[in-house]
Order: structure tokens, then C-alpha cells, then sequence
């Protein structure tokens, strides 16, 4: 972790994303419901951050409204989020729109989903859901593609040949993994990953946690990881963010956090897992 | 009653429906009442005689649509006509959703090589140009009655009914409560008339709404090309006589605009209740056929 | 191919392990082929089913050609006595129409299937009906097949848009007129366009398929006068077609909207035109392409009435000639010829889809 000093708005800050205040509320028929209250949160760079809490929590709204992906009737009502993407200067992901926004995508922030979810198209081979992706950011690289997506699918334990395999032909884990080297093709600022390891066998679970922390050393990328399985963040994260009915009710060192949970909602969770802590980071 | 007032409900809740609903009642009832109505035109003459006034009477405050070539009244020909393309729509309407019904619970509900020969047979029917063979049929009958002509146009529509109904069949027949009806040894018709046709009926309306308006205009089609049964006379004949005649020349424009404008009245009001049937009652299309 | 049952399926996993031997192993070492093999077997039963039912439909209707054709030789020849027996015995075994029904069936299949013949035309004897037929065949191709698929492709394009755009006024609009007009029958619009365009406003012509002062050839005035009057007829089906195809490609297009790869390829910052296309179209396409195939009877069936009402020389044309003059053999090969296209196509649009859709799979 690093803790360098905070600098000028210019410099380089210890923090990737700064949350302060966030509302998000999704307005229906028979009222408004609040997903997430007055959320302050800051992610520090270089880190691996996991959010925690049972569904219904608010934390896969969070994601999705730190992604500017939140659809009607989902709707930020308050706060912003800063966002200090390296070489970049510091932008309010909320105020941002359009082609700002569009390019900011990816190369600065990008998304893993989870791999049980239809997010790869199936009617394209796993190559060309690289190339689309690295030739609208990074246009420059189009000579080397043939030895870069080789190159990212070996990151993360995949033969090349995947790369001429549609979707249907990938199991689970093996899709999780062509996303995990499609999130990182361009060496982004921060992964927002969400329940990355749900829905897999307990064995591959292992494999993918391992092939993300990997995946901090090779690219030092930020992690931010959403889970609502707490030997996920033991075995997983630096620090943990627990959620509860759309508030933050503890963030800390996962280890300080298991160890001595602050928050009562906090310690059942804890306790919920059958023999946890022993692998912890 | 419930059901009334279940019906009352879903028409309030769909504007498409109530608008659809609220001109085929009209339509309706101009059929019903148009012996009265072509009475009330002529007073003591039938204006529908041949010769019962002069040849190509311009529209004015005696014939408010004119006379047609054999002086007749237009107004009292265009308002049985609409009486008899709705006797028409019904009849074929009918018999189509009857044969489709059959056809799609035997194929849907017994699956099997009975539900592989069926649907194969209807899907020739619905795949191949089956037109040649009704205005075949239809260029051969001659003086043929009302309900011949139903009976012959329902030959080619049942099957777009069967088609709607058998999908229906099918994701109805694997719901919870069908399995909890079988393993109780329920009948099999038992079945099919306490749990399968009350959530079918509107389903079944939509096919018997698009079959008759298929084969309305499917005999206008017939009629408009001078190919009609004879002996009936509905809006497709009155438009045919008003081409073929050159009525448009001689300022007879209602012999063509007229049965025109009550057909796509006609087609607009069942195509409403159509959409409007299936948004209520299959919410995946909810928003999804438009807004 | 019937709607509702194509052999194939979506599936999600990897192939199981290839059966033991034979035949099946066969076919699961060579999948694309044994799809292939079962859809054309299954082709050559719908064809010889939907040809069987159109000859029994035509034979047992009532009406005797052969008194026709008599009458009008003798029209034609001043032919003053009475046919003998004998005559109209030959005149019945060259028709096909000695023997009983059955023996006619298989003389006839045989006479289809190993010649292509179709037996003498009535109307124009002794001029076999496959050569009138054959004379109106392009102008129907040119005609039918060039509104279908422009129908097809504008309706999916702006079906597309539509469902992309879904809540924008446009799009609404669009979507309204769509539900209003789709199922509208293809002589309805024939007759408006006729009464507005050719008779009110007289800005294009209303019948034939052109202009017969000029030669027909592959000169610049001969293809401008066959645009220009085939412009009204070929209207008649694009926008009615067109509407059909918004429809339900809207309906296909905003369940894709909702899918997981859609937000994905958002979060990826793809430009929106991209995904409407790479991502949302090209899954969406697919089902349109078999009905697309499934259409084209009904828009055959629609085309008979559009040419007879702008007496284009096509083969709707042919066949209301046809009737009126009881030339039965030239309403079954025509009824045939229909049929066989309409099948051909379906047939080859699915042999296809699976060079489209690597997600069907194509085996049992």
C-alpha cells in the first residue's frame, strides 16, 4: 500500500477513487427506495478493496453506480466520486457524460463481471471481444494484438487457443478468466470486480481468487471487489468495506476487521462462515 | 359476474383494447340493425332493387353516398355489405379458432409423433403460398351461400390460429399446477377445461380475432380481383364494382372511398383488440409492442 | 420448416463424448453435415407432401377442362362438328386426365419430377404450361423478390433503431404506426397507392410493368420505365413489409437490450454505434432470417392480388388468367412452382444459419 504524503489536485494521489456523500435511489410506483445512504468510502491505490454484505445490501448498486452503468429507475441523488486516473487529471465520475465518459472507460476504469452472467457476446469468438475493446482505446497496439491477447489469456492460465472459441465453448471458470484478461487488456486505474468467484465450484473459486491477486502484482492495478462471501475478502482483499441496508457500517484492514469486528451486523457476518480466518491474505 | 367484472378491468386498464372494442361494438351494431337502417333509406322503396332510382346519382341530401351503376342506393349497399364482411369474419373466425383449439391442444397437450405430424402438417399449410388454392376454389363456387363461403376461407385461416394456440398450449402444459392436476389423476379433459382453457381464452380471442380479420379481407382480396364466390355481396364486391365500372370517372368516388375507409376502420379496431389482448395478458410484451 | 420446430437448440455446454459407432458416430464427427442431411430429407417430405395436396385440391374440383378446351378450338378453328369420342379421348390422355385419379397422380409426379413437364397449357395449347410459366417467372422474381428484401432489410434496420431508441418520440412513432399498418393486406395499400399516385394525382403509371413504345432491352429508357412501373406494385409490398419487420424486430431487439453483454459492451466504452450493431443487431438478426423464410408464401399469397391489380405479367397474373379459363395444368405448375420456391428458400436460409450462429447446434 502505498502512503505517500496527499500532493497537489495535479499530483499523484494515494487515492484512486474518493466517495463522499452517495445517494442512490430507485424511484417505483409505491415510493422511493434508498439502495445506498450517504456513502463515504476512498479507495487507495494499489490496493484491493472488498465490499461485503448479504444481498439487498446496496453493494451491487454501488458498483453499478460507480460505473455510471445505473439504469432508470435507479437514479444517484446525491454526492460525488472522484476519480484520479494516472497521467489524468482527477475527474467527478458522476458529472462526467458521453464521450468524456466513454473514454474514460476501460483504460481507466473497467468491470468484471460476474462469469455465470451472459456479459461476453455470444455470437462473437473471445478475440474480437479483446480487439473491440483495445482498438477503441488503444488504437496504437493493433500490430501487436496477435501476440498481446495470447499474451493476456496465458496471465491468467488460458491456452491461446480460447481465443478462437466462442462463448458456449468456455465453462464457467474459463469464461471468468477470458473476463478477468479482458479487464485488465489495458492496464486500467481501477477493476471494479463484482461477485467475481459466485457460481463457480469451490476448487476454481481458489484458482480465480489466486489469478486476481496475481493479477495486482503483474499490472498493479486497483481492485475493488464485491462479494457477499466473506472467505472471499479473508482470502482475497487488503482492506474491507461492509455494507448494510445501503450504508457503510465498517471499513478496515481485513485481517483488524476479523479479528475484531466493530459492528455487530459485522460480527454475524463473521460468524455466518463455517470455519473462517485461517487463510487470511 | 367476476369474470364481467374482471373483463371491465382489463378494458380499463388498456386504452389499445377499449378504443378496438368500442368500434366493432358500433360496427356491430350497425350490422345488426342494418335491415332497419337500409329500410329507413328507402322508405317505401328497397334502395337495394336494381333500377330503384337513376344510374350514377352524385352523393347529395337524397343518396348521401349516391347510386351505383344499376341505381342503386350506395349507402343502404355499403351498409349491408359491412353486415355481411362481418357475418363473413365471424363465421370463418369461428370455425378456425375451433379447428386451431383442437388441433393445438391434441398436438400441444399430447406432444409425442401426434404433436410431430400436426405441427409438420400445419407448418406446410402456413410455410407454402396456399392463395392459388382458395382463389381456385373460390372462382368455381358459384352461388354459394354466406356460410359456404366461411366455411371455404376457413380452410385456409385455421392453422395461423393453431400455430398462436399450440405455443400457449405448450408453456402452460409444463406450469406446476397442470403437473399437480396430473398426478392427482385428473382427466385429461378435465385438465384441459378447468386449468388449461381459462388462462388460454385470451389467446384464443387473438386468434379469433386475427382469423377473422384474415379472412374478411381475405375475401375482399378474393372480390377485388374479380375472383369472389358468387352471389355475396360484401365491401371487397362493392369496391370491385366500383373499379371496374369506372365509378371514379363519373364522381362515384364513395363506391371506392367508402368500403375503403369502414376496412381499415375495421382492420385498426381488430388489430387493437389484438395487441391490446396480449399486452394485458402477456406482460413480457408489456412495453414491448409500443408504448 | 415449420415455425416452431427447428432442430435446433441453444446450448450453453461443451459436446458431449461421441457416441459408440455407425451412423450416430458419424454424425457427431460431422455435425453441421448430419443437420444438413436431416433438413433436406425433411425438405423433400414437405415438398412432396405440399405437391401431393395442391394435385388432389386441383383434381377433385368440379369443372371439365376438357369441354372448355373444345369449345374454345372450335371458337378458335371454326370447328363445326361435334368433338367425337375419340377426340376427346386423345385430347384427355395428352391433359393427363385418363385412368383414375391415382395413375393420374403418379403419370403426373413423373412427368414433374424426371422431365420438369407440366403438361400442355390449355389457354395457349399446344404451348407447354412450363413455357407460359417460365415467360412471367422473372418479372415475379424481379418484382416479389426485390420488395422482400428490401422490406426485410429497412424493417430490421429501423426495427432495430426503434428498439434502440425505445421512449424517444421517433421511435414511438414509429413503434404506433408499425402496430397500426403491420398485418394491413398488400392489395389494400395497392388500391390507396393506385387511387392517390396513378388516378388522382396521375403521377404514375397504374397497370402493365412498362412502357410498351419502348423495346425491351438493356438500354437506360427501358430500365427507367421498368423502375417506374414497378415502382407503385413494388411499394405496395415494401411498406407494408416494412412495417411487419419493425415490429417484430423491436420485439426481439428490447429483451437484447436488456442482456448482460449489452452493459458489458457499455462498460467498456465501446461507441454506441458499435454496440447497436456488433452487439445488439447481430444478435437479433438471426431469428428475423428464418422468418424471413417463413414470410414468403404469405408474401407470394399477397403478390398474386398486387400484380392481378396492376395487371403486372407476372405470375400472380398468370394464374387469375389461368383460372378464369379453367387451364388447369397451368394453375398447378404455377401452385408448384410456388411452392417449390417458397420451400427452396426456406430450405437454403436454414443451411445457412448455421454459418451465422455459432451458438445452434445443429446435431442430436
Amino acid at each position: 500500500m502505498s502512503e505517500k504524503p496527499a500532493g497537489n489536485a495535479g499530483e499523484r494521489s494515494p487515492h484512486v477513487l474518493e466517495i463522499k456523500g452517495l445517494d442512490v435511489t430507485y424511484s417505483t410506483s409505491r415510493g422511493d427506495v434508498k439502495a445506498v445512504r450517504g456513502l463515504d468510502l476512498a479507495v487507495r491505490r494499489g490496493e484491493i478493496l472488498g465490499i461485503a454484505g448479504e444481498s439487498g445490501s446496496g453493494k451491487s448498486t454501488l458498483a453499478v453506480a460507480l460505473l455510471r452503468l445505473l439504469k432508470p429507475p435507479g437514479q444517484v441523488t446525491a454526492g460525488s466520486v472522484l476519480f484520479h486516473p494516472a497521467g489524468r487529471s482527477p475527474v467527478d465520475l458522476l458529472k462526467v457524460d458521453g464521450e468524456e465518459l466513454r473514454v474514460l472507460r476501460w483504460s481507466a476504469l473497467s468491470y468484471l463481471p460476474q462469469g455465470s452472467m451472459s456479459s461476453l457476446n455470444p455470437v462473437m469468438r473471445v478475440e474480437d471481444q479483446f480487439k473491440d475493446v483495445i482498438l477503441e482505446h488503444a488504437p496504437a497496439r493493433k500490430a501487436s494484438l496477435g501476440e498481446l491477447i495470447p499474451r493476456l489469456l496465458g496471465q491468467v492460465g488460458l491456452e491461446p487457443r480460447v481465443a478462437r472459441m466462442f462463448p458456449h465453448e468456455l465453462s464457467g471458470g474459463m469464461k471468468q478468466r477470458v473476463l478477468m484478461a479482458i479487464a485488465v487488456a489495458l492496464e486500467p486505474d481501477l477493476v471494479i470486480a463484482d461477485e467475481p468467484t459466485t457460481a463457480l465450484d469451490v476448487t476454481i473459486q481458489r484458482v480465480i481468487l489466486q489469478s486476481l491477486a496475481d493479477l495486482r502484482t503483474d499490472f498493479g492495478v486497483t481492485l475493488m471487489v464485491i462479494s457477499h462471501d466473506m472467505g472471499v475478502h479473508a482470502q482475497l482483499v487488503d482492506r474491507v468495506a461492509v455494507m448494510y441496508e445501503g450504508r457503510l457500517v465498517e471499513v478496515g484492514d481485513v485481517r483488524q476487521v476479523f479479528k475484531d469486528p466493530q459492528d455487530p451486523y459485522t460480527q454475524q457476518l463473521i460468524e455466518s462462515i463455517p470455519k473462517m480466518g485461517r487463510r487470511a491474505s | 359476474m367476476r369474470i364481467l367484472t374482471a373483463v371491465l378491468r382489463t378494458i380499463r386498464n388498456s386504452p389499445k383494447l377499449a378504443i378496438g372494442l368500442a368500434i366493432l361494438l358500433v360496427m356491430v351494431l350497425v350490422a345488426i340493425f342494418s335491415p332497419l337502417i337500409v329500410k329507413g333509406i328507402g322508405g317505401s322503396t328497397d334502395p337495394l332493387e336494381l333500377a330503384a332510382y337513376e344510374r350514377w346519382l352524385v352523393p347529395g341530401p337524397d343518396h348521401l353516398l349516391g347510386t351505383d351503376q344499376f341505381g342503386r342506393d350506395v349507402l343502404a349497399m355499403v351498409v349491408s355489405a359491412l353486415s355481411v364482411s362481418l357475418q363473413i369474419g365471424a363465421i370463418a373466425g369461428l370455425i378456425s379458432t375451433v379447428v386451431g383449439v383442437i388441433v393445438a391442444f391434441v398436438a400441444g397437450y399430447k406432444g409425442g409423433w401426434i404433436d410431430g405430424v400436426l405441427s409438420t402438417f400445419t407448418g406446410i399449410l402456413l410455410v407454402i403460398p396456399t392463395f392459388p388454392l382458395l382463389i381456385a376454389l373460390s372462382a368455381y363456387a358459384k352461388n354459394v351461400s354466406l356460410f359456404q363461403v366461411g366455411v371455404m376461407i376457413s380452410i385456409f385461416s385455421w392453422p395461423f390460429a393453431a400455430k398462436t394456440i399450440r405455443a400457449q398450449v405448450l408453456s402452460l402444459r409444463s406450469r406446476p399446477y397442470v403437473d399437480l392436476a396430473r398426478v392427482s389423476k385428473a382427466r385429461d379433459l378435465e385438465i384441459i377445461a378447468t386449468e388449461l382453457l381459462p388462462n388460454l381464452l385470451p389467446f384464443i380471442g387473438v386468434g379469433f380475432a386475427s382469423s377473422a380479420l384474415g379472412a374478411i379481407f381475405g375475401l375482399v382480396g378474393l372480390e377485388v380481383i374479380g375472383l369472389g364466390p358468387g352471389g355475396v355481396i360484401d365491401l371487397g364486391q362493392i369496391i370491385f364494382n366500383a373499379i371496374n365500372t369506372g365509378a371514379l370517372t363519373l364522381g362515384a368516388w364513395p363506391m371506392f372511398v367508402v368500403p375503403i375507409v369502414l376496412l381499415t376502420l375495421l382492420f385498426a379496431a381488430l388489430n387493437m383488440v389484438n395487441i391490446g389482448l396480449e399486452e394485458v395478458y402477456n406482460p413480457r410484451l408489456r412495453g414491448v409492442a409500443g408504448e | 420448416m415449420t415455425a416452431e420446430a427447428p432442430p435446433a437448440e441453444v446450448v450453453d455446454k461443451v459436446p458431449e463424448p461421441a457416441p459408440p459407432s455407425g451412423v450416430r458416430a458419424w454424425m457427431s464427427r460431422h455435425p453441421l453435415a448430419a443437420y444438413a442431411v436431416r433438413r433436406f430429407g425433411l425438405y423433400l417430405v414437405e415438398l412432396w407432401g405440399a405437391l401431393t395436396i395442391a394435385f388432389f385440391f386441383f383434381r377433385l374440383m368440379p369443372g371439365d377442362p376438357i369441354q372448355t378446351l373444345i369449345q374454345s378450338l372450335q371458337q378458335n378453328y371454326i370447328y363445326n362438328q361435334q368433338a367425337s369420342a375419340e377426340i376427346i379421348a386423345r385430347y384427355r390422355a395428352e391433359f393427363g386426365l385418363d385412368g383414375n385419379i391415382f395413375s393420374q397422380y403418379l403419370v403426373y409426379m413423373k412427368k414433374l419430377i424426371l422431365h420438369g413437364d407440366l403438361g400442355p397449357s390449355l389457354i395457349s395449347y399446344p404451348t407447354p404450361a412450363q413455357d407460359v410459366i417460365l415467360r412471367s417467372l422473372p418479372w415475379t422474381i424481379g418484382l416479389l423478390g426485390i420488395s422482400a428484401v428490401l422490406a426485410w432489410i429497412l424493417g430490421v434496420v429501423f426495427g432495430a433503431i426503434a428498439g434502440w431508441r425505445r421512449g424517444k418520440l421517433g421511435s414511438r412513432i414509429m413503434t404506433n404506426l408499425s402496430i397500426a399498418l403491420s398485418h394491413v393486406p398488400f392489395f389494400f395499400v395497392a388500391l390507396i397507392l393506385v387511387y392517390v399516385f396513378a388516378y388522382t394525382l396521375g403521377w404514375l403509371p397504374a397497370r402493365s410493368a412498362y412502357d410498351s413504345n419502348i423495346n425491351p432491352g438493356f438500354s437506360l429508357d427501358f430500365i427507367a420505365s421498368l423502375l417506374k412501373y414497378g415502382l407503385l406494385p413494388g411499394l405496395s409490398i415494401v411498406v407494408i413489409g416494412t412495417f411487419s419487420w419493425i415490429l417484430s424486430t423491436r420485439m426481439l431487439m428490447v429483451p437484447v437490450l436488456g442482456e448482460d453483454y449489452l452493459v458489458y459492451a457499455e462498460a467498456k466504452g465501446l461507441k454506441p454505434w458499435r454496440i447497436l450493431t456488433r452487439y445488439a443487431l447481430r444478435n437479433c438478426y438471426l431469428p428475423q432470417i428464418t422468418a424471413f423464410g417463413i414470410s414468403l408464401g404469405f408474401i407470394f399469397n399477397g403478390n398474386v392480388l398486387v400484380e392481378q391489380l396492376f395487371n403486372y405479367p407476372g405470375l400472380g397474373t398468370t394464374l387469375v388468367t389461368a383460372i378464369q379459363q379453367l387451364d388447369f395444368n397451368t394453375i398447378m405448375g404455377v401452385t408448384d412452382i410456388a411452392i417449390f420456391s417458397v420451400l427452396t428458400a426456406v430450405l437454403l436460409l436454414d443451411l445457412l444459419l448455421p454459418l451465422l450462429d455459432p451458438r445452434v447446434k445443429y446435431w442430436k
